[in-house]
């Protein structure tokens, strides 16, 4: 186990670190104009990352499958007829979350 | 994402900003507290102190890479070991910032803060347009970063001082974030993008997260769907006019 001071000096490094990859695109862009296919990376990046997030929060219950999978599943689907019903986004994101503690809690145990 | 709350003209103008940024960020603070309460619950009982692991969530505010460090702590992981493996994991961050030079350049003073306090959430909430037409838009973002911040400090000092007499049941909480991007890519199909995007990355999604070890397949799957993105450029650029 590391020690105390060893964590501090862990905690710097991977905080320096974790800084320079989020500045990365700022210190690179910073005196040149990104270039027409940085632009065109930069406008669909949202779609891409945000569709790899999805999938990768339900990895957890579906690979392998467990029981979770079903509430789940259940509530995805609740969200995405809550969304396309009120075009309210926090009323699909508390709907489906509420269930889902629901499901998880009280049905399947 | 629209919040369709009520406008309340008599309110000034930066409680007003300062209350739809709250708003806004509700889903990730919903994800973030029990999620800080179980990585300060964890870093606790491997033996260190309340003062070190909200330290810790307070500058290094990487949630999967806190977890991570948990285990690399435990068995005393050598600095380059830990210093390699903070950069595979949180290397997704570099793609961040491209999609936000105008935003954050808008900043000012403000700037290097934003991108140090840039989490998947609060990007993910900065790129879902929903900015309401009424405030600040400036202040709205940094009211976002700073939220979002606070509540992973926040639930990390909860489970640090309290963590062990917590009695509700948090159980299932933390899927307001699944659900949350969720919402965010319903959106994002909603809008002009095109359908072959969300192909080529829902593929390059499933094949890294089913064939990778865990620490990688995020930063895999978006660098291989990011390129094909590129490659096949023509032909999403066809899709949008369609």
């Amino acid at each position: 186990m590391l020690s105390n001071n060893d964590a501090i000096i862990a905690i710097i490094i991977m905080s320096a670190v974790t800084f320079f990859v989020r500045a990365f695109p700022f210190i690179v862009f910073k005196n040149k104009k990104p270039s027409d296919t940085v632009i065109y990376i930069g406008k669909y990046a949202p779609a891409v990352i945000i569709t790899i997030l999805v999938l990768y929060c339900l990895k957890g219950a579906f690979l392998p499958p467990t029981i979770l999978a079903i509430p789940q599943l259940l509530c995805l689907a609740a969200i995405v007829i809550l969304h396309l019903k009120f075009r309210n986004s926090l009323v699909s994101i508390f709907g489906g979350t509420l269930l889902y503690m629901f499901l998880i809690q009280v049905v399947f145990i | 994402m629209d919040l369709n709350t009520e406008t309340n003209p008599t309110l000034p103008i930066k409680k007003h900003t300062f209350k739809k940024a709250f708003l806004a960020t509700v889903p990730v603070m919903f994800g973030y507290i029990p999620t800080g309460i179980a990585f300060s619950m964890l870093m606790i009982s491997s033996g260190y102190s309340p003062f070190l692991t909200i330290l810790m969530s307070l500058f290094l505010y990487a949630g999967s890479m806190q977890f991570i460090s948990v285990e690399l702590f435990a068995v005393g992981a050598p600095f380059i070991q830990i210093a390699i493996l903070t950069l595979l994991i949180n290397a997704r961050h570099m793609f961040y910032g491209l999609s936000l030079f105008k935003m954050f350049d808008k900043q000012g003073k403000k700037k290097p803060y934003m991108i140090y306090s840039l989490t998947d959430e609060t990007y993910a909430l900065f790129t879902s347009g929903i900015v309401p037409d009424d405030v600040d838009e400036n202040k709205f973002n940094f009211y976002i970063s700073i939220l979002d911040h606070f509540y992973w400090v926040f639930g990390t000092a909860i489970g640090a001082i309290i963590g062990s007499s917590l009695t509700i049941n948090t159980a299932g909480m933390d899927f307001a974030l699944t659900a949350m991007f969720t919402v965010m890519l319903l959106e994002q199909i909603l809008s002009k993008t095109p359908n072959l995007v969300f192909l080529i990355s829902a593929l390059s999604g499933l094949i890294c997260i089913i064939l990778l070890p865990k620490n990688y397949m995020l930063i895999s799957a978006i660098l291989l769907a990011l390129t094909l993105t590129v490659v096949f450029r023509k032909a999403v650029q066809k899709n949008v006019e369609q």
